[in-house]
């Protein structure tokens, strides 16, 4: 019929339209890459400069002609710690910032995504707040500096004297420190006390292992009807998953990170522990939100998250009136646990080295004595610098009135890097790593055999 | 009786869709209304409405802001695709030309490219326009509606050829006709169309995503987004926000639902 | 009412008239004239929807990862062959033929039911019902998500609370994290929204229904719902047709947004469809050839998807008038 005609007809001309507009489409590409290409010029510049051992030779900062250095960050778009960040930006722009002729602007990046797509579009990007799972991805997605390539060894040794070596290394890849840990928390017990109490257990003290902490929440479902423990299967990054593998003595990537490994004996019997939680329907699973939200609004007994919403949590607790504990998240048979780290490393990447200096001016504040007061005191994260906890000038008050925070910088001399992935493929791996505890835990399927499936399709991607 | 049986059983059909398609509206404006401990608890009213959460959720985001670039957005876009509409119908309902029917036909398959299909090209050029993170990047590239183009050509169809016949006689000029006979004429059904076009631009979710980067250009779709993300209980100020995204489409709807319904009825949705 | 308009209309061409006849309209050649009008809609449409997907088609054979600074890099089929070994791909596909066939119902079924429904009322209860039904039809998309989100969550929604305060359930489901029921309510949500619209469309199909043909029914003494299947159902297939035309070819993106607000694609990549698996590899894995592999894919299955369709409504056109 006529309609028949006339998509037939529209289909071939569509297609002879597509010819000639392919045609157009290449010189289109082509200008993509000029504009782009520029951009990278630079930083190439910047980066051949850095090569070897870098050296400064001159101040290139003026305090009359400031230098802007753009900091995307994750923590400054939540509403929860937004207010700390906004205050070491005005405290560092009012101070050094000023003295030194640099402007700090914090740009909120809610998605953790807005940092990728900016510098996709040619925008500027100094320094961002990261993920470590993502490090090694972001080498190639960021285009991102290892620091001994753009700031002098001299400097670098300075600043870091005080943070212990084990922090400095987790976000180290081949070597090379392309992340410096900057917001970060090990694995932390939450506690409910007055639904503790309600179920007769006793909140002042922590459970001794996983088998207790299981006892415990039978209990507490029995006695209140509420949950035992909020915790989530994916748990964000799979940083809690990584420290429970590792508490049993599971590996999640070998060594010299060519494959995943977590499908050991000791990984599923630790998944096998963990996932009668579930079964037995005494923990809520869900996204880390929702676990979160489980916990705050009193419908979980304990929950198991970085300290970095600690202060909402303390405030849930204050207006619901009951009682808030925490402490170190158990280990397996009476043994503690292996923390390792959530939270963010600050990855960077200067175009000039007057902007490298101007970022580490940055830097030095943020993860000095000053930031990691204001990080620490009004977010809740770790100090990177356990001596700040001691002294009464920075953090010692607040640590005293605030046990959970001094048992969280306790855990800090043995924290293991929770897993970077291999750059390649590290979004599609972390995907996978998280699907792989939602399936294990939460569905009917065998736990070796879904571990193994996940295991083979990650060595796949990886070895590609 | 069976008959009485039937009625009040079809009623009761119809009640219960009613209240399924109302309910979770009315869910969110109670919840937004609910104070902090009160919203966990599920009583179906409240009886000490609350106005914190609104102010929770308009200094949390920029709220204000993310409306008026909604309605810049979606007036903007609404108004060029009609004007694109008019010229594409009066073309095509003035003349008998040669390619009528390929255009047609590109037309109506183009009605059927996805946006994920080609939303990458598109990204990497408003990059290279330099409007990434402008108003204009979310006009831009949908400033011609297929839809729009062919509900409009079928709205034209109905003005009898001959009143533009009359006028061409005279030596009137194309736009003359158009001007002063088809639209004035059309009102109505390009006032209907206008509605719907607005609102499926106000709904828009997937393209601002990628083009809308701060808070300063996001529209209200993509604003609320914030809150589904946060780590707290903010379900407050996220009814709040989703509340105040909604409302200005519902008292539009409340006072021309006459008009919007019968022009769905017409042109169908995309 | 016709009568106004035309009289309107009179007085518009008096006037219009006296207005021209001073000035001479400047000649254009009358081949040309229908093209200038056509233009916008032509360079918009070339510019932003055919150039586009033709690009698109190129990255298929491309790697890149949209980075300032790198060049696409020509990799031949080997998008193509990550796209088919990647774990969810297999699902996306199933699940949009799942989205599809879960839009049936709200579409096409529950509709039809509500328009016949609908047609012996007076009309100003029909209106009330219509304008009832409709609203969430224009609820924005997020918002949608956010309310369904909160109504469902797991330990704070009312859902959950009212199934477990009635004994049905111990524990509250998670139902955005657990595998068949995150895709159902995502189905479930979509279908929400569109039932409002397709009930319109039927109650407009069945208004132009000439009433002597019930007449002649009910002479014929059949009953209620007799007339409902020998009556309205053929009469209404043309507009079945449209609808199932509609579910078909845009029912996964109607589901997007809700996939992106409430899922991701999650549990496992259970509730993707390809439509999220395009943006996915895109956005959220920086892999443009791939994605470009699955548009590809997408273009291809649902052109043939369309091209068939056009076969049968033309069969079924007859019933048309």
């Amino acid at each position: 019929m006529k309609l028949k005609k006339i998509l037939t007809m529209g289909l071939s001309l569509s297609l002879l339209a597509g010819i000639a507009a392919g045609c157009q489409s290449v010189a289109a590409g082509d200008t993509t890459a000029n504009t782009s290409g520029q951009a990278g010029t630079a930083a190439d510049a910047s980066q051949a400069d850095a090569s070897g051992d870098v050296t400064w030779s001159e101040n290139l900062l003026d305090p009359e002609n400031p230098v802007t250095v753009k900091f995307y960050s994750y923590s400054y778009a939540s509403p929860a710690f937004g207010t700390g960040f906004q205050t070491m930006m005005d405290n560092f722009n009012n101070g050094v910032g000023k003295e030194k002729g640099v402007i700090l602007e914090f740009v909120a990046d809610d998605t953790g995504t807005k940092a990728e797509t900016d510098v996709k579009a040619g925008q500027q990007v100094d320094i961002v707040q990261a993920y470590f799972a993502g490090i090694d991805g972001d080498r190639d997605t960021l285009g991102i500096s290892a620091f001994e390539d753009v700031f002098p060894q001299e400097e670098l040794d300075a600043h870091f004297e005080g943070i212990p070596e084990n922090c400095l290394n987790l976000g180290k890849v081949d070597d090379k420190m392309y992340g410096l840990a900057f917001t970060f928390s090990t694995p932390m017990l939450y506690i409910n006390g007055d639904l503790l109490e309600q179920a007769g257990i006793d909140p002042t003290q922590a459970p001794a292992d996983w088998d207790e902490l299981y006892d415990w929440c039978v209990q507490i479902k029995e006695a209140t009807g509420k949950y035992g423990l909020a915790l989530s299967p994916s748990n964000s990054t799979g940083w809690v998953t990584d420290s429970i593998l590792y508490s049993n003595g599971a590996k999640v990537l070998n060594d010299d990170r060519t494959a995943v490994e977590f499908a050991s004996e000791k990984g599923i019997q630790a998944f096998e522990t963990w996932k009668k939680f579930y079964t037995d329907g005494v923990a809520v699973g869900g996204t880390d939100t929702e676990a979160m939200q489980a916990f705050a609004s009193g419908e979980a007994a304990m929950h198991i998250q970085s300290t970095s919403v600690y202060t909402s949590f303390v405030s849930a607790a204050e207006t619901a009136g009951w009682t808030l504990y925490g402490y170190p998240m158990p280990g397996f048979n009476g043994q503690a646990s292996v923390p390792t780290n959530s939270g963010s490393a600050i990855v960077v990447r200067p175009d000039s080295e007057q902007k490298a200096q101007a970022i580490w001016e940055v830097i030095k504040y943020v993860t000095g004595d000053e930031g990691y007061t204001i990080i620490t005191s009004e977010i809740g994260y770790l100090p990177l610098r356990p001596y700040l906890a001691e002294d009464e000038n920075y953090l010692k008050d607040f640590v005293d009135a605030n046990p959970i925070i001094a048992a969280n910088i306790e855990r800090l001399a043995d924290v293991q890097p929770a897993t970077i992935w291999p750059g390649d493929h590290a979004a599609e791996l972390t995907t996978l790593y998280a699907d792989m505890s939602t399936k294990a835990l939460t569905t009917d399927a065998d736990v070796a055999q879904t571990l193994q499936e996940y295991q083979d399709q990650m060595n796949q991607y990886i070895q590609q | 009786m069976t008959k009485k049986l039937s009625r009040v059983s079809g009623h009761v059909i119809l009640i219960l869709l009613s209240f399924l398609a109302l309910f979770p509206i009315y869910w969110m404006i109670i919840s937004s209304l609910k104070s902090s401990p009160e919203i966990f608890g599920y009583s179906m009213i409240t009886t000490q409405p609350s106005f914190s959460n609104y102010i929770d959720a308009f200094t949390t985001v920029p709220l204000f802001r993310m409306m008026l670039n909604s309605v810049v957005v979606s007036l903007g876009t609404a108004v060029i695709q009609l004007v694109v509409a008019v010229l594409f119908a009066y073309a095509f309902t003035r003349w008998n030309f040669k390619g009528k029917i390929v255009v047609y036909g590109i037309l109506s398959i183009t009605w059927l490219i996805p946006v994920q299909a080609i939303m990458i090209p598109n990204y990497v050029e408003i990059i290279n326009m330099g409007l990434n993170n402008t108003l204009f990047a979310m006009i831009l590239p949908h400033c011609c509606s297929v839809f729009a183009n062919i509900s409009m050509y079928q709205n034209f169809n109905s003005i009898p050829k001959a009143l533009i016949d009359a006028a061409r006689m005279d030596g009137s000029s194309e736009l003359q006709i158009l001007k002063d006979i088809v639209l004035p004429n059309m009102k109505s059904s390009i006032a209907s169309l206008g509605i719907v076009l607005v609102i499926t631009a106000w709904n828009d979710y997937l393209w601002p995503t990628l083009v809308a980067r701060t808070d300063e250009v996001k529209p209200i779709q993509i604003g609320l987004k914030s809150f589904t993300g946060t780590d707290t209980n903010m379900w407050g100020a996220s009814m709040a926000a989703a509340t105040i995204s909604t409302i200005p489409i519902l008292i539009v709807y409340i006072f021309m639902s006459r008009k919007i319904i019968s022009s769905f009825m017409k042109g169908g949705i995309k | 009412m016709t009568e106004m308009v035309k009289k309107q209309t009179g007085v518009q061409i008096n006037m219009a008239m006296r207005k021209t006849a001073a000035k001479r309209p400047v000649k254009i050649s009358s081949k040309i004239k229908p093209w200038l009008f056509l233009l916008p809609t032509i360079l918009i449409i070339v510019f932003w929807m055919l150039k586009p997907l033709i690009q698109t088609l190129m990255y298929t054979l491309y790697d890149w990862n949209m980075l300032p600074g790198t060049m696409p890099e020509f990799t031949g089929l080997s998008n193509f062959t990550e796209l088919f070994n990647a774990p969810e791909f297999g699902s996306a596909i199933l699940n949009t033929f799942y989205y599809i066939l879960m839009m049936l119902p709200f579409a096409v079924i529950l509709p039809v039911i509500i328009a016949a429904l609908l047609q012996n009322l007076k009309p100003r209860t029909q209106w009330i019902y219509r304008a009832l039904i409709f609203l969430p039809m224009i609820m924005p998309p997020v918002a949608t998500a956010t309310v369904f989100q909160w109504l469902l969550h797991q330990t704070n929604g009312l859902v959950n609370h009212l199934l477990v305060s009635a004994g049905f359930l111990e524990n509250g489901i998670n139902f955005f994290q657990t595998e068949g029921l995150a895709r159902l309510m995502i189905a479930l949500i979509t279908g929400w929204k569109m039932i409002g619209f397709a009930t319109l469309m039927f109650s407009a199909a069945i208004s132009n229904v000439s009433p002597e043909y019930y007449e002649a029914a009910k002479m014929d003494g059949s009953g209620g719902f007799r007339r409902f299947i020998d009556i309205t159902v053929p009469l209404l297939s043309p507009t079945m047709m449209l609808m199932i035309m509609m579910s078909i070819l845009f029912a996964s993106q109607w589901t997007f947004s809700y996939i992106d607000v409430l899922t991701q694609g999650g549990p496992y990549g259970t509730s993707t469809n390809i439509y999220y698996l395009i943006y996915k590899y895109a956005f959220g894995n920086s892999n443009v050839g791939v994605s470009a592999a699955a548009a590809l894919v997408f273009l291809v299955i649902f052109g043939i998807i369309a091209l068939v369709l056009q076969k049968i409504s033309n069969r079924l056109a007859f019933y048309d008038n």
